[in-house]
């Protein structure tokens, strides 16, 4: 096989148990690509091959004695450094961090370990995952694999970078306001945000507990669907976590890529806030991805939404106080070891009065059922852009904690965070480049636990467009 | 929601609030703190107000039935 990297997650598994290809062979490729890219990339913060390796010949024994170690065997992944293992340093993407060892597992990587997952090492970060941009000044920049000048989009920086970049097949990530959803769109990948509950957070690094969730990036919909399915679902260690059953979320991904298949679903589009603004060349991509949609049988209506730009600007009397209260110490105790703008940030949290975090806690419920009741009345799921202009390049958005900082990051969450406070699921797909040579995100925001039908309009979608671009070189 | 909280904070009640936080703070961070908080005040302000029976447990249960409710 010349190229193993360049299979899809789900075609290297079928190969690895079919022993046309090994996992050792196949996690060699990996830190070959991952040693070359990384002056360039800068995507991981520790890679970790011996242990990687000594899995990957694990995995190949296995095959050899006939046993299977599930749907993700001998499967090379890499993920944010915020997911803890017991005895592992996990630096959070922080100089506070850098020694921090915890003392337990993350569920979601014990359920990708039970499912024969390999990890290859601990990816890139905004510090503490504040930032949506890619830029980290403890551990350097995280940079876009399309164009090192860009950026990668945020939090999960490496996540999107590395996944594109073809160093690993898949990669956790977590979205507090758009860090799953970002760097999907910036990076040309597939990102899932899910609903609220719906994957445990036992384990992972907390940011905002009211508005945190795990999410999955890969380089298309199958193999996002494939490592959502490993992870979603209850857990006894997550008491927010849902105790609904989780599906199988790669069921009717083959069928949706038939024409026709999505006759039945109604999509809607926003009639205000997701679209104000846009770059001209973003509309044209976004109009083209909802006829791709259409033509594949869906129907699409406008819906009505409420002031969504004031959702957005609402949620940050969650997110603030809340990140604010869990690096108190820290911010007493370390304030020079803090990034200045992940500092300036946080006081805002700092000043929020306790009423109005109440307050906004609260109008969840209330803005919560005016969406589900408007909208989604009338529609199965929403279409709107991740990003409102091309993605921009690292000087452009290299704001620090200063005057802009405000104006500069709150354009790029601007689409991704109101569904962080609605707690609704959103796919981003990617649908074409801009003149830059950059990717564009189409997201998909479905009703509560609906995973499975975006994941299937997303299938249908990429279906239709001849499936994933190829990936940028390196 | 209320538009009393706007009344909240003031320049200086933010940089009492904000010292009484422990968090050594430079008078320079005051007026981003500030601008930032207003932005969210306004938007409070602007969205309907959660009733009074509103609570978070009602905004879980909301998610929770939704995705029982929903048609597949």
């Amino acid at each position: 096989m010349n190229d193993p990297t360049a299979l899809t997650l789900r075609d290297a598994t079928a190969a690895i148990a079919q022993r046309r290809l090994h996992a050792e062979a196949l996690v060699e490729a990996c830190l070959d690509r991952i040693e070359r890219s990384q002056p360039t990339l800068n995507c991981f913060i520790r890679v970790t091959a011996d242990a990687a390796r000594e899995k990957a010949r694990a995995a190949d024994h296995a095959v050899k004695d006939g046993r299977s170690l599930g749907s993700l065997h001998g499967v090379p992944l890499a993920h944010k450094d915020m997911f803890y293992r017991a005895g592992e340093i996990c630096t959070c993407g922080s100089k506070i961090r850098a020694d921090f060892a915890p003392d337990h597992t993350a569920t979601v990587l014990t359920r990708l370990d039970a499912a024969g997952a390999i990890e290859l090492g601990r990816l890139n970060m905004a510090e503490f995952a504040m930032g949506p941009t890619g830029h980290n000044d403890h551990f350097g920049r995280c940079r876009n694999p399309w164009n090192p000048d860009y950026i990668t989009g945020g939090s999960s920086s490496g996540s999107g970078a590395a996944v594109a970049a073809g160093l690993a097949f898949g990669a956790l990530g977590s979205d507090t306001g758009g860090s799953v959803r970002l760097p999907a769109a910036a990076c040309g990948i597939v990102g899932m945000k899910p609903t609220l509950g719906r994957v445990s957070r036992y384990g992972t690094m907390p940011l905002s507990h009211s508005l945190d969730c795990i999410g999955v990036l890969a380089r298309n919909v199958g193999d996002c669907a494939r490592l959502f399915s490993v992870i979603a679902g209850a857990d006894a260690h997550d008491g927010m976590s849902s105790r609904r059953p989780a599906p199988d979320y790669e069921r009717g991904l083959d069928e949706a890529a038939s024409p026709g298949s999505l006759a039945g679903v109604t999509v809607g589009v926003p009639n205000r806030y997701y679209f104000d603004g846009i770059d001209p060349e973003v509309a044209e991509l976004v109009a083209a991805s909802r006829a791709v949609l259409e033509k594949r049988g869906a129907k699409i209506v406008d819906v009505a939404v409420g002031d969504h730009g004031a959702i957005n600007d609402l949620s940050n009397a969650i997110l603030w106080p809340e990140a604010a209260a869990l690096h108190l110490p820290w911010l007493h105790e370390r304030p020079q070891d803090y990034a200045k703008q992940s500092r300036a940030r946080m006081l805002v949290g700092l000043g929020v009065p306790a009423t109005l975090y109440a307050e906004a806690v609260r109008a969840r419920a209330t803005l919560l059922d005016e969406l589900l009741r408007a909208a989604f009345s009338r529609c199965d799921l929403l279409h709107v852009p991740v990003l409102k202009r091309p993605v921009p390049t690292a000087a452009e958005t290299d704001v620090g904690g200063g005057a802009a900082m405000q104006e500069v990051l709150g354009q790029i969450v601007a689409n991704t965070r109101p569904f962080n406070y609605l707690g609704l699921p959103g796919l981003a797909v990617p649908i074409g480049f801009t003149r830059n040579g950059l990717p564009q995100a189409m997201q998909l925001v479905g009703r509560p636990f609906r995973e499975d039908l975006l994941f299937r309009v997303g299938a249908a979608y990429e279906a239709a467009v001849g499936g994933p671009a190829a990936r940028p070189k390196l | 929601m209320s538009a009393k909280v706007r009344d909240l904070i003031s320049e200086a009640a933010l940089a009492a609030v904000l010292a009484a936080s422990g968090v050594t703070i430079s008078p320079d961070e005051i007026g981003p703190v500030l601008r930032s908080l207003a932005r969210i005040q306004d938007a409070a302000v602007s969205l309907r107000s959660p009733s009074f029976d509103d609570t978070d447990e009602r905004f879980y249960r909301l998610l929770e039935d939704d995705g029982l409710g929903a048609k597949a």
